[in-house]
């Protein structure tokens, strides 16, 4: 009978516990998730946001749609930045490799529709000189656009040539050293 | 003691010789993936069906793409399970399944074509594309790390416990080295081994794919004594080097990926 009693103690008290714990841990998610929130999950949940000044940056051409992302991921770190008043503006969270390279995947879908489409190949550039020269922008996603930049210029060079060499000016050192690597790789 | 380690060496050699459903005790999925053994993973990848169709690309960085080429290639060897009588995907479901083969973690099924050769004849655009993005987002990342990889000289007997050690990954674990190999400077190539035969006094023959040739498998002979490899990359001049494994970890990424799929 004892046993009995204790077993249903135990059992009533082990319910009480699995039923807290979902809670617990999605409280402890939502107090993490702010800060840790990687760049691409932010652009992903802004793309849904009704905030007019977001809203302004994600273009509505669906081919340009990752850069228009990176866009506006810097817009809502930015936004971030200027409503706290305690802590100073922070920079974009790093996105790990797979984030990265996820998104330079789909920025590959537009640049290789740049390179058959001549009337898109004009609008890639743009957006990827804009993308460059957004100085909030996290440095990997720049270096990446200025490299699909410089391929844009080489491959249409009576396009894109002049005004790459403009561009180029806004290239800081680490991605001009990233642009000259040269046969490192066979 | 070593009765206990040549228990031990056995039980490891008995799981490795299962195929991923059984391994996990469950009853197999029926596809040809799933009835492949780990060690026929190696057998699958001679098989020039079962290989790109394209070769080591200039990549938009214009320095050749070898490393991803030949991590695609092993991605694809192990996590595709082709479904030739399927209706074919969409293009999106194509760049969704393209850029899925920069991962190790999941299997994929192609549906309507009958292998990796085929389907990579048809959107070799795509794939090479995906292997320039996937460069810049790590090249940029790691920027300066070859700098500290490794010589592209050793001892001979660094290289040789090398050699003894890719033996032991390749013909007891049965498993498909990716390997970078270092030249000077920062330039680099890469190959996977598929196989490796054992030669009198301790040297190896090595076969393996390399990405500038992916249409043919190639040996290199590993004699003792050897500080670097000399070897004919591209057309005219040998190049020197020293291989080095890398991306182990995929290997059991690709296992687990398996269990899950063949279940």
């Amino acid at each position: 009978m004892k046993l009995k009693y204790g077993a249903f103690i135990l059992a009533l008290f082990g319910a009480v516990i699995l039923l807290q714990k979902p809670s617990a841990r999605s409280a402890k998610k939502e107090s993490v998730a702010p800060e840790a929130a990687p760049a691409v999950s932010l652009l992903q949940k802004s793309q849904g946001s009704q905030n007019t000044g977001i809203k302004s940056v994600v273009e509505a051409d669906e081919k340009v749609k990752s850069l228009s992302a990176a866009d506006t991921t810097v817009v809502e770190s930015r936004q971030a930045g200027a409503v706290s008043t305690s802590a100073p503006a922070q920079k974009p969270a790093t996105p790990s490799q797979e984030q990265v390279t996820d998104w330079a995947i789909d920025l590959g879908k537009s640049m290789l529709e740049a390179i058959h489409n001549p009337e898109h190949s004009f609008k890639m550039f743009d957006k990827l000189q804009k993308c460059v020269e957004d100085a909030g922008q996290v440095e990997v996603y720049r270096a990446i656009c200025a490299a699909n930049l410089k391929r844009l210029s080489e491959k249409f060079p009576d396009r894109f040539a002049q005004k790459y060499s403009s561009a180029q000016l806004s290239f800081d050192e680490k991605i001009r050293t990233f642009l000259a690597q040269a046969n490192t790789n066979f | 003691m070593f009765k206990a380690s040549v228990i031990f060496a056995s039980a490891a050699l008995c799981l490795f010789s299962l195929n991923p459903a059984q391994a996990a005790g469950k009853k197999a999925n029926s596809s040809k993936l799933c009835s492949t053994q780990w060690s026929q993973f190696q057998t699958k990848l001679q098989d020039g069906d079962n290989r790109l169709a394209f070769q080591n690309p200039a990549g938009p960085l214009g320095i050749g793409l070898c490393w991803w080429h030949s991590r695609m290639q092993r991605n694809a060897n192990y996590l595709l399970d082709f479904k030739p009588s399927e209706k074919r995907a969409s293009d999106a479901e194509v760049w969704t399944l393209i850029k899925g083969l920069t991962k190790s973690n999941a299997v994929q099924v192609v549906k309507g074509y009958k292998n990796l050769q085929d389907f990579s004849s048809v959107y070799s655009d795509k794939m090479a594309e995906t292997l320039g993005q996937w460069q810049l987002a790590e090249s940029f990342l790691q920027m300066g790390f070859l700098h500290g990889i490794g010589s592209n000289d050793v001892s001979s007997s660094s290289l040789q416990k090398t050699m003894d050690a890719l033996y032991a990954e390749v013909k007891v674990k049965k498993n498909v080295p990716f390997q970078m190999l270092k030249m000077g400077g920062v330039a680099t190539h890469a190959w996977l081994v598929t196989d490796m035969t054992k030669n009198r006094g301790g040297g190896y023959t090595l076969q393996i794919i390399d990405s500038n040739v992916p249409w043919s498998l190639q040996t290199y002979e590993y004699v003792p004594g050897m500080t670097q490899f000399s070897y004919n990359l591209m057309s005219s001049s040998n190049y020197n080097f020293v291989p080095y494994t890398q991306h182990e970890s995929d290997l059991s990424s690709y296992q687990s990926a398996l269990k899950r799929y063949c279940k």
